[in-house]
């Protein structure tokens, strides 16, 4: 067919520091090679007598006590040999990735920036196949409760290098969320390598650039390898959900056990737990999207390369799964109002332009787009809104409520930017509803749109937009647009329609959106209708 | 004086509806159970036209599973759309509603469940099960869906196989 316009380096879609894929690739395979010791060490925790009865408890926080002795007594064995075949894999890969002779590290300058990156891809893969991993089929049975049943949180020693010697030391130790290899008393949480590196693997690879056939037995083999993305997008998602509900507990519990500390030391404390709970929940909406973005583009290539009913019929399912999955990432910023990182909005805008490249007639990729690309500083793409808000409903799709993404990056954007965001969102939803009302529940979640900057808690990190602050003139919206946004959504407001609907509601909006610049107070006539 | 008819009550009881080791349960967060939707709504239910929005209050389509479609049909659980369709195409033409409005009722809902991805991906979703795909076709006996061709669960091993395979 065509030359291959898709570029399916996976690695090239992920923001954030990078993994390197000759050293990722390196990794898992020394790590397979001892993958049946680790294994054996974490099922060794059931040789202790109360395993059982603690698992059939446990949901996944370390809230059931264990026999102190009995602890300790798997604590070692349990740990030691975790450690073992960890710090082996890691050595085998040092040694073969740098070709030391003896082990002596010849050029030590370049040996500390690589063995960084070849301890970060170490600590990515192991992390992804410790969360890959159970015991017996029981999803309960995983690496982090044997954590927390051997209380390894926070164990662990130098693997590598010395103190005050040529190479940096890095120390390999054990937390719930996985392992860190890093400079020893590092407490950053650890990395994972995204899964679509697995679910994309090398025959899946083939077929998308078009070097395996098509024909029914490629049909088949993407019917079941696009049902295990979808089964393995919904654990991601579970993980996800799972982790942040973890989360949202512990932090309820230290809130309580705070009421007796003075209001100085709540108010200290309270920041010590969010960010740590923001830094959890930045990596792992990066490792989420990072996922996301690559089966976006997958998505986007598989027509070209199989049009089965069956094939169809998947992949439009995993799209759906793979929307939904998205929408939820936004929840911990628009209902906990946190604020995320600068990595997971950039990996977010990827995703969009994935999607984007997809499905051009996506109107609500479009705005969050736009409101991403405004939050960063950049100019949105002002000319394809307008074009969508000018042209007819069936010209574009509201694929699925934009309005948590738009709360979750308004705390980025300048206030009358945002409103112009919002006024857009109203009124895609009301072009799109049959009969004109709009109702409460929309007209109430467009008004929590606008609200949203506001409710933003003052911020405990400094804002990071700055560019947004000074480009003031290439993120702000066109007169002619704004004029006319503001005359569109008006009228809808006003439509007798909507009369008996929540008149405090309507009323903030309406005064809400009246602050837009109006189409008289500009000299630019070019406007009509 | 046990009538023919007393012995079926009891046995007619609902069989269980998943098999043993076709499904896992997935793993249940803390959290209360509404987060776990997946919002896969059917297309045109609200003006987001391919996903539904959060917190929707619809509820998962029948009590009506898709082991018990499958029975109902005559298809496999896992028989990819097509042939989902292909038979309940089949069952119409030769069983027209007029005649066997019965068994339409189980049909068509079995039909609709089987031949949409979508749907039925939302079912397991909202049971809490992690689908596990298997078949009894032997290689040579479908093209599209046999035992060759149907993925078991990825594991560690599997992912780290994969991973250091990777030309990329």
């Amino acid at each position: 067919m065509t030359e291959p316009k898709w570029n399916l380096d996976l690695f090239s879609l992920e923001c954030g520091t990078p993994f390197e894929g000759s050293f990722v690739k390196l990794v898992s395979a020394s790590l397979g090679a001892v993958w049946s010791d680790v294994e054996t060490a974490l099922l060794s925790v059931r040789a202790s007598p109360s395993f059982d009865g603690y698992l059939a408890n446990y949901r996944g926080l370390p809230l059931i006590p264990v026999p102190l002795k009995e602890q300790l007594g798997i604590q070692g064995a349990v740990g030691n040999a975790l450690f073992t075949a960890f710090s082996d894999a890691f050595r085998v890969c040092a040694q073969s990735a740098f070709q030391v002779p003896g082990g002596v590290f010849s050029v030590p300058a370049r040996v500390g920036s690589d063995g960084q990156a070849l301890a970060y891809a170490f600590e990515g893969v192991v992390n992804l196949a410790l969360g890959l991993w159970c015991g017996n089929g029981d999803r309960n049975f995983q690496y982090r409760s044997v954590v927390h049943f051997c209380a390894l949180e926070g164990l662990g020693d130098v693997v590598w290098g010395e103190e005050g010697g040529e190479v940096a030391p890095l120390a390999l130790s054990f937390s719930e969320h996985g392992v860190r290899l890093a400079s020893p008393g590092s407490e950053h949480f650890p990395v994972r390598l995204a899964l679509s590196h697995v679910l994309i693997d090398d025959d899946f690879f083939n077929v998308l650039s078009g070097a395996r056939a098509a024909g029914p037995e490629t049909d088949a083999f993407l019917v079941a390898r696009l049902r295990s993305c979808q089964r393995e997008l919904c654990l991601l998602v579970d993980d996800w959900e799972h982790e942040n509900a973890l989360l949202a507990v512990e932090h309820t519990r230290l809130r309580q056990g705070l009421q007796k500390a003075s209001s100085a030391q709540i108010e200290e404390a309270m920041r010590d737990i969010l960010d740590r709970m923001g830094e959890l929940r930045d990596s792992l909406s990066l490792w989420c999207l990072r996922t996301f973005t690559a089966v976006e583009r997958m998505l986007g290539i598989l027509p070209g390369v199989a049009n089965s009913v069956d094939v169809e019929a998947e992949r439009d399912a995993l799209s759906g799964m793979l929307l939904a999955g998205v929408q939820k990432i936004h929840l911990p910023a628009s209902v906990s109002r946190h604020r995320y990182h600068a990595d997971t909005f950039e990996q977010l805008s990827r995703w969009c332009d994935e999607r984007l490249a997809r499905k051009p007639d996506d109107a609500s990729t479009l705005l969050v787009r736009a409101a991403l690309a405004s939050g960063s500083g950049e100019a949105p793409d002002w000319a394809r809104l307008e074009a969508a808000l000018r042209g007819r409903t069936y010209e574009w799709s509201l694929d699925y409520d934009p309005s948590s993404a738009l709360k979750a990056c308004c705390w980025r954007l300048m206030p009358e930017v945002h409103l112009v965001f919002a006024a857009f969102y109203l009124v895609m939803v009301a072009k799109k509803l049959h009969p004109a009302a709009v109702g409460n529940f929309w007209l109430s979640t467009a008004a929590s749109v606008v609200q949203m900057p506001e409710s933003y808690p003052s911020s405990p990190r400094p804002p990071p937009a700055p560019a947004a602050r000074t480009g003031k003139e290439k993120v702000g919206c066109p007169a002619s647009l704004s004029g006319l946004l503001r005359l569109e959504v008006l009228t809808i407001l006003a439509r007798p329609e909507n009369s008996g609907a929540d008149s405090d509601c309507l009323t903030y909006l309406v005064q809400a959106f009246q602050a837009l610049p109006s189409l008289e107070s500009q000299s630019t006539g070019e406007v009509s209708t | 004086m046990n009538g023919p008819d007393d012995a079926p009550k009891t046995s007619v009881k609902e069989k269980p509806v998943q098999t043993a080791g076709a499904l896992l349960p997935r793993r249940r967060a803390t959290s209360d159970i509404k987060l776990l939707r997946l919002d896969l709504l059917p297309r045109g239910v609200s003006p987001s036209e391919d996903i539904g929005y959060e917190w929707s209050p619809a509820q998962p389509t029948e009590s009506l599973s898709p082991a018990r479609a499958a029975e109902s049909l005559g298809v496999e659980e896992w028989a990819p759309v097509s042939e989902v369709r292909k038979r309940f195409r089949a069952l119409q033409l030769r069983y027209p509603p007029e005649q066997f409005s019965s068994r339409h009722i189980e049909w068509r809902p079995s039909a609709e469940l089987l031949g949409n991805s979508r749907a039925r991906l939302n079912w397991y979703w909202q049971s809490g099960l992690v689908p596990e795909f298997h078949t009894q076709k032997a290689p040579g006996a479908s093209v599209m869906w046999n035992s060759q061709s149907c993925e078991p669960a990825l594991t560690a091993c599997e992912a780290l196989r994969r991973l250091s395979r990777a030309t990329t």
